[in-house]
C-alpha cells in the first residue's frame, strides 16, 4: 500500500496530512455542542430513538462541485468523439444530433450528480447508522449497530486530493451487505467508522 | 488409522493427544477432486484432438497433480483438541490452521458413487461466512466423520457427546412418488438441457442449420408442410404437437434430475440440530443448528396445487457461498414437496412461532394491481412492437394475449399479496400461478432499507425489506407498495426489533 494511503486512512490526531483543517465542521470533533441533538430522521415519536441524539453527516463540501465535473466528463468526451466522426464522414446533420444529445445528457448528468451530493444524508444514531439518499429512486437504509461486521474507510487519487473518503460498512446481510457511501469529508468517515465500533468514545453504545 | 480408533468421543480432559491420518486411499479421491475441473477439456483432449502433442501435454499434467494428491493425502494430519480442532496440510509449504469448535457452524458431508463404494466420505467444516470451509477431510471413513459429529455436537449444544450418536425417527422422509411430483412439478430438466446445449456448441458438435434441415425433414415428412407455405391451423395443430412433445419430454427429464437429487431425502431433528440427506448417486448430508435458520420459505405452483403439495425450505447463515453453494451441499430443503399439512407440522418443530398462515395479513395500498399492470404492460407493449417487423398482424395477437397475461398477472398478484408483522415476525406473500410466503424473525434483520421510487412518492407509497443473512433467492422479505406512513411505522417496529449487541 501507498504510504501515503496508509497515512490518511489512520485514525490519527493529527490532521497534518489531510489539506482541509476543518475540523470545526465536524460533529465529533470540538465543536461537539452546535451539531449534538439535529431533529432525527424521523419524525418525532414514531422511530425508538426520536427523542435521542443525532449526529447528521452530509457530504464533502466540495463534492457537489467535483462530482458535477466528474459526471460532465463522460458523456462530453463520447459526444466531441461521435460528433467530430460524424462530421467527419460528412453527415453534417447526424453531427449535430449527437452534439445536442450529448449535451443534453451531460446537462442531465451534472444536474443528478449535484442533487444526489446535496439529497446525501449520514446519521449516526445511537442504535445505528442511517443512509439517505437518492434522487429519483430514493433509500432509507439502517444498519443497526449491532451487525456491523467491519468497516471501510478508503480514498482514491482525487480524493486524497481533496480530503474524501468512501465509509463502506460491511453487514452479512444478502441483497444490502455493503453500504458504501461516497463522498464524505475523510473526518467524518473515520469518526462515524470509530464511532460504528464503538472505538474513540467509552460511552458510544 | 482413523478407523482404528474407538470410544464416544473426548477420551482425555484435554482432548486427543494422537493425530491423526486421512483414509489411505485419499490419494485417489483427492487426485478426482482435483481432477474434476479439468476432466471435461482433458476427455474433451483425448477425444478430439488430432496431434499427439497436446495429449502428452495432458498426460504429464494429469501424472503431476496424482503426485501431488499422493503427497498431500500421505502428509494431512487432524487433531481434535479440548477446544478447537488443528489442522496441518499442504505439499510444499505447511499450513497449521486451529479451528475453535465455537466457530463452526456447519458440517457438510458429500458423498459420490466412489465414497459410497469404499465406504468413505468427504467432511467439510464451515464456519459462518468465509469464502472456503475451515476445514476439507478428503477423505475418512464413515464412522470416523461420525465420531468427530458427535464430538462437535456435543460441544456446540453443551449436551454430553454420546447422546447425539442416534439420528432417531426422521421428521421427514420422501418418498418415491413425491420425488416424482416433484419432478412434475419443477422444470429442473431444463437444466439438462441447458448444460447438454452448452457442451455441443463448446465442441462444435452441433449446428443451428442441421437442426433446421431436421425440421424440414420432419415437416415434409409429415406432410406438405413448409414454413413458408403453411395454413394458419395446420401449423398452430403442429406447433401445439411440439410443444406437448418437448413437454412431456422435459418433465421425464426432470423426475429423473429430481431422483437424483432428492431420492431418499430425509430431515432429522436431534436436539437444537437439524440434518439432512438426499441423493441418488452422490449422497449430500448437511447439518445446521436450529437456530441458525434466519429465513422460512413456502411456496407452491400452479400444478403443486393441483397436486395439493407444497415445499419449504430454509436460509442458513452459515455456510460457503458461491461455487460450493450448489444444490444440497447446505442445508436449505426442509420438505421438496409435500402436503401442506406435512409442510406445517415440519415448520414448527424447525421454525416454532414462523408458523406462515395464521396472522393478521395487511394488504398492500389498493394502487397495487394498476402500477403492477403498467410495469409489466409497457416491456411487452415494446417487445410486441420489435416483433410486428417479424409477425406482421400476429404481433397484434402477440400483444393481446401479453396484455391480458399480464392483466390477470396483475389482478392475482394483488388479490395475494400482503405483509403480516407481530413482535417476533416479519412475514410476507407473493405471487400469481406461483405463490410464496416468507417469514424471518426480527431479531434476524441485518439491514432495514426504505426504498420510494418516483412512482411511489406519487401514490404516496414506499418498500420496505427487512434484509437477513443467507438469503439464496426466491421471494424477498419486503412489502412493496405500502402507504408511505404506514411504510415508517413499520420500518420503526423492524428497527425496535432488532437485538442491541
Amino acid at each position: 500500500m501507498n504510504p501515503d494511503t496508509e497515512r490518511a486512512l489512520e485514525p490519527a490526531d493529527d490532521q497534518a496530512t489531510a489539506p482541509r483543517k476543518d475540523a470545526a465542521r465536524s460533529p465529533l470533533d470540538g465543536a461537539r455542542g452546535d451539531r449534538e441533538a439535529v431533529e432525527g430522521p424521523e419524525p418525532a415519536g414514531r422511530g425508538p430513538t426520536a427523542e435521542t441524539a443525532t449526529l447528521e453527516f452530509r457530504v464533502h463540501p466540495l463534492v457537489p462541485r467535483l462530482w458535477f465535473w466528474q459526471s460532465l466528463v463522460f458523456p462530453s468526451a463520447l459526444g466531441a468523439v461521435a460528433a467530430t466522426s460524424l462530421l467527419a464522414a460528412g453527415h453534417a446533420a447526424l453531427g449535430a444530433l449527437a452534439m445536442a444529445a450529448a449535451g443534453a445528457a451531460a446537462w442531465a448528468a451534472t444536474r443528478h450528480a449535484r442533487a444526489y451530493a446535496e439529497r446525501l444524508r449520514l446519521y449516526l444514531l445511537p442504535d445505528g447508522l442511517l443512509v439517505r439518499r437518492g434522487v429519483w429512486w430514493r433509500a432509507e437504509i439502517f444498519v443497526p449497530r449491532a451487525r456491523v461486521q467491519h468497516t471501510d474507510v478508503s480514498q482514491g487519487p482525487l480524493g486524497r486530493h481533496f480530503g474524501v473518503a468512501t465509509l463502506k460498512v460491511f453487514t452479512a446481510a444478502s441483497h444490502a451487505g455493503v453500504i458504501s457511501v461516497e463522498g464524505l469529508d475523510r473526518t467524518d468517515a473515520v469518526a462515524v467508522r470509530d464511532r460504528l465500533l464503538g472505538r474513540g468514545d467509552p460511552d458510544a453504545v | 488409522m482413523p478407523s482404528d480408533a474407538a470410544g464416544p468421543g473426548l477420551d482425555a480432559p484435554g482432548g486427543e493427544a494422537a493425530e491423526r491420518r486421512l483414509h489411505p486411499l485419499s490419494w485417489l479421491f483427492v487426485l478426482v477432486t482435483q481432477l474434476r475441473q479439468m476432466l471435461i477439456p482433458l476427455v474433451a483432449l483425448l477425444l478430439f484432438s488430432r496431434g499427439d502433442r497436446w495429449e502428452l501435454l495432458g498426460l504429464v499434467s494429469a501424472g503431476l497433480i496424482a503426485l501431488y494428491a499422493f503427497f498431500y493425502s500421505i502428509g494431512f494430519r487432524y487433531r481434535l483438541g479440548r477446544d478447537e480442532i488443528s489442522v496441518r496440510e499442504g505439499v510444499l509449504g505447511r499450513t497449521e490452521r486451529h479451528v475453535p469448535y465455537a466457530r463452526i457452524q456447519n458440517i457438510v458431508q458429500e458423498r459420490h458413487v466412489l465414497h459410497r463404494l469404499f465406504g468413505v466420505t468427504e467432511l467439510r467444516l464451515e464456519s459462518a461466512g468465509g469464502a472456503r470451509p475451515e476445514a476439507v477431510m478428503n477423505v475418512i471413513t464413515v464412522g470416523e466423520a461420525a465420531r468427530i459429529e458427535a464430538i462437535l455436537r456435543g460441544r456446540d449444544t453443551g449436551l454430553d457427546a454420546g447422546a447425539a450418536a442416534a439420528p432417531g425417527i426422521p421428521l421427514l422422509a420422501l418418498s418415491p412418488g413425491e420425488v416424482v411430483r416433484l419432478g412434475l412439478v419443477t422444470n429442473r430438466g431444463l437444466v439438462v438441457v441447458g448444460a447438454a446445449f452448452a457442451l455441443l456448441t463448446q465442441f462444435d458438435l452441433w449446428d443451428p442449420r442441421a437442426l433446421v434441415r431436421a425440421g424440414r425433414g420432419v415437416g415434409t415428412r409429415i406432410g406438405t408442410w413448409t414454413p413458408a407455405a403453411a395454413s394458419p391451423p395446420e401449423t398452430a395443430v403442429l406447433a401445439a404437437a411440439g410443444v406437448i412433445v418437448l413437454v412431456a419430454l422435459l418433465k421425464v427429464l426432470s423426475v429423473a434430475v429430481a431422483f437424483v437429487g432428492f431420492n431418499g431425502f430425509r430431515l432429522w431433528r436431534d436436539g437444537e440440530r437439524l440434518r439432512t440427506e438426499s441423493g441418488l448417486l452422490t449422497r449430500h448430508t448437511a447439518s445446521a443448528r436450529r437456530d441458525k435458520v434466519q429465513r422460512i420459505r413456502l411456496g407452491e405452483s400452479w400444478l403443486s396445487r393441483r397436486l395439493g403439495r407444497q415445499w419449504l425450505s430454509c436460509d442458513v447463515a452459515a455456510g460457503v457461498q458461491g461455487q460450493d453453494a450448489a444444490e444440497g451441499t447446505r442445508l436449505r430443503w426442509l420438505v421438496p414437496l409435500g402436503t401442506p399439512d406435512t409442510a406445517a407440522r415440519v415448520l414448527a418443530e424447525v421454525a416454532p412461532g414462523l408458523d406462515i398462515h395464521a396472522r393478521h395479513w395487511r394488504r398492500l395500498h389498493p394502487g397495487a394491481r394498476r402500477r403492477r399492470f403498467v410495469a409489466a404492460l409497457v416491456p411487452w407493449t415494446l417487445a410486441s412492437a420489435a416483433s410486428a417487423a417479424l409477425l406482421g398482424r400476429w404481433a397484434l395477437l402477440a400483444w393481446a394475449v401479453a396484455v391480458s397475461w399480464a392483466w390477470f398477472g396483475a389482478r392475482g398478484w394483488a388479490r395475494f399479496a400482503a405483509y403480516a408483522i407481530d413482535e417476533e415476525t416479519l412475514a410476507v406473500r407473493a405471487g400469481w400461478h406461483r405463490r410464496e410466503w416468507t417469514a424471518a424473525r426480527l431479531a434476524r434483520g441485518q439491514v432495514v432499507v426504505l426504498r420510494e421510487s418516483p412512482f411511489d412518492r406519487r401514490h404516496g407509497t414506499a418498500n420496505v425489506e427487512l434484509d437477513t443473512a443467507g438469503a439464496g433467492g426466491g421471494l424477498r422479505l419486503e412489502a412493496p407498495y405500502v402507504p408511505v406512513d404506514e411504510a415508517r411505522a413499520l420500518v420503526a417496529r423492524l428497527r425496535a426489533g432488532i437485538p442491541a449487541a
